[in-house]
């Protein structure tokens, strides 16, 4: 197993948000979070990466527990997270912004993994000297994605990669999550797009008000709750 | 005479430029206005007038002068910012401890050089070079010179280096930052050194031009300020060319007002700047900000 998060008690400052959440991730595989607003799926994350605050619980990571580990050295870990709002560093040039997603890294490995991960994101290569904030919504959301790939990550955390993008970019970015679990790289995704994020799931967690009520592969999506809430059947 | 104000322009610009420009780097990076730097960067001067008086060698107080305040600054951001910053103060708060650092720091002075202008005195003779009616001390010429080579230091180290993307990266978005593995703490005990060293460049060359007195900090935060102001404060080029716009615009006030009115002009251009145009000539608003 790779991610282990065991009895999860999360918030903010005094405003608990998670109430004893238990989520696993294994090797290579694509774990869905969905949930109405406001169930603590984006807390998941936030959580992992200690910004918001974890009142009981242990989140595990290779046989490590997270909690003494400092959040910068999460991705020095194998933990790359790619936060909802696509957050680009808006002044920084495109290549900037991969440069940064690389910082971990020593020059010669840098230019290598900026090589390689362009050939993977062409449509960035003709971009690398605009500044970050010029680029269009799809294409901030596949630099966010390149840039949070480029350490060659074991885990991807990926919180709403589809917001605010038309159809036809949410399906680019979707294929785009499928080629980036063909690479090996495990996925636990947080999407409010519940019945696009089903069809790429291996795994699927429902939460509602903080805890997981729902688990299970794709043959939960049948299932009444979700039916009822969330696929509108 | 229009030589002469460009002259003068140099110097006190150069200054102006290296202090906003410290000014501007901690803005960013720490998120609060550093309304005691100006005292920071007095301090300095006062620190090689102390060395000078107790004879060592001028060189050695300079190195000195430059260590002394480094440490200050690691001490101040020890025992205040860093506890404020974990407490994540609120803007007004901070706003409040910077100027509460700066009086005290000036207060600081006064008690242990007490009130009477200090001169730094200089190991050579500082000749005059006249020429065409207009004139250059060596010192103005070593003014100018050192505050122009730091500054293109500074610039080429901050939009051409690694180390200067990271800053760069942490001042848009420092949780981001981190996310991708920055040591915020380490990169800020890193900045706080080299704007250390920044001010102790200019408390000292500002001591060694003008003299020292212990408020002369206040007058110099608030020119770092407008300077920062004028160019963007949260372009750090900006502040550069807000610091020599500043020294010239004071320069060529005198041909038209009484010299005393020279720093009433600064704040008109402060006044000015923030009503009409508060991202400064070069700050950019973001796609968010145009949008509404």
């Amino acid at each position: 197993m790779l991610l282990q998060i065991k009895n999860l008690s999360a918030g903010y400052g005094k405003f608990p948000v998670l109430k004893g959440v238990n989520i696993e991730v294994n090797r290579g595989e694509i774990v869905v979070l969905i949930g109405p607003n406001g169930a603590g799926k984006s807390t998941v994350l936030k959580s992992i990466f200690k910004i918001a605050a974890i009142y009981e619980g242990e989140i595990i990571f290779k046989n490590q527990k997270l909690k003494k580990i400092s959040r910068h050295d999460l991705i020095r870990l194998g933990i790359s997270y790619v936060p909802q709002g696509r957050v680009i560093f808006p002044n920084l040039t495109v290549e900037e912004n991969l440069l940064m997603g690389g910082f971990i890294l020593d020059n010669e490995l840098l230019k290598q993994k900026k090589d390689r991960i362009l050939e993977e994101f062409p449509h960035l290569k003709k971009k690398l000297n605009l500044i970050a904030d010029v680029l269009s919504g799809g294409e901030q959301q596949m630099l966010v994605l390149a840039r949070g790939l480029i350490t060659d990550p074991e885990l991807l955390l990926l919180d709403e990669p589809s917001l605010g993008l038309s159809p036809k970019i949410q399906k680019e970015i979707f294929n785009k999550i499928l080629e980036i679990k063909n690479l090996g790289i495990s996925i636990l995704l947080v999407e409010q797009n519940a019945k696009k994020a089903c069809e790429i799931a291996d795994r699927i967690y429902l939460l509602k008000s903080g805890k997981e009520v729902l688990f299970g592969g794709k043959e939960i999506l049948s299932h009444p709750l979700i039916q009822k809430v969330y696929l509108g059947g | 005479m229009i030589l002469q104000v460009i002259i003068n322009s140099f110097i006190t610009g150069g200054l102006y430029a290296l202090i906003a420009l410290g000014f501007s780097l901690l803005y960013n990076t720490f998120k609060f206005i550093p309304f005691f730097y100006g005292a920071f960067a007095i301090f300095a001067g006062y620190f090689l007038y102390l060395f000078n008086s107790i004879n060592l060698p001028f060189s050695l107080g300079i190195i000195l002068s430059f260590l002394v305040l480094i440490i200050l600054g690691l001490l101040i951001d020890f025992f205040l910012l860093r506890k404020f910053r974990e407490r994540k103060a609120g803007s007004v708060i901070m706003l409040i401890l910077g100027l509460a650092l700066g009086i005290f720091l000036e207060n600081l002075l006064l008690a242990i050089f007490g009130p009477n202008i200090k001169s730094i005195s200089l190991p050579f003779e500082n000749i005059t070079f006249n020429f065409f009616n207009s004139s250059l001390t060596l010192i103005q010429l070593i003014v100018i010179f050192i505050s122009l080579s730091f500054l293109v230091i500074t610039f080429f180290s901050i939009y051409k280096s690694r180390y200067g993307l990271v800053i760069r990266s942490l001042i848009s978005n420092p949780l981001m930052a981190e996310i991708l593995g920055v040591n915020k703490e380490d990169i800020f005990r890193k900045i706080l050194i080299f704007t250390s060293l920044i001010a102790a460049i200019g408390g000292i060359l500002y001591g060694i031009e003008y003299n020292l007195e212990p408020t002369a900090g206040t007058n110099l935060t608030i020119k770092a300020f407008t300077s920062a102001i004028i160019g963007g404060l949260e372009f750090l080029p900006g502040s550069i060319f807000g610091g020599f716009l500043l020294g010239f615009i004071e320069n060529i006030s005198v041909l038209f007002l009484p010299s005393a009115f020279k720093d009433g002009i600064t704040f008109i251009i402060l006044f000015l700047f923030l009503i009409f145009k508060p991202k400064g000539m070069f700050g950019k608003k973001t796609r968010e900000e145009m949008s509404g």
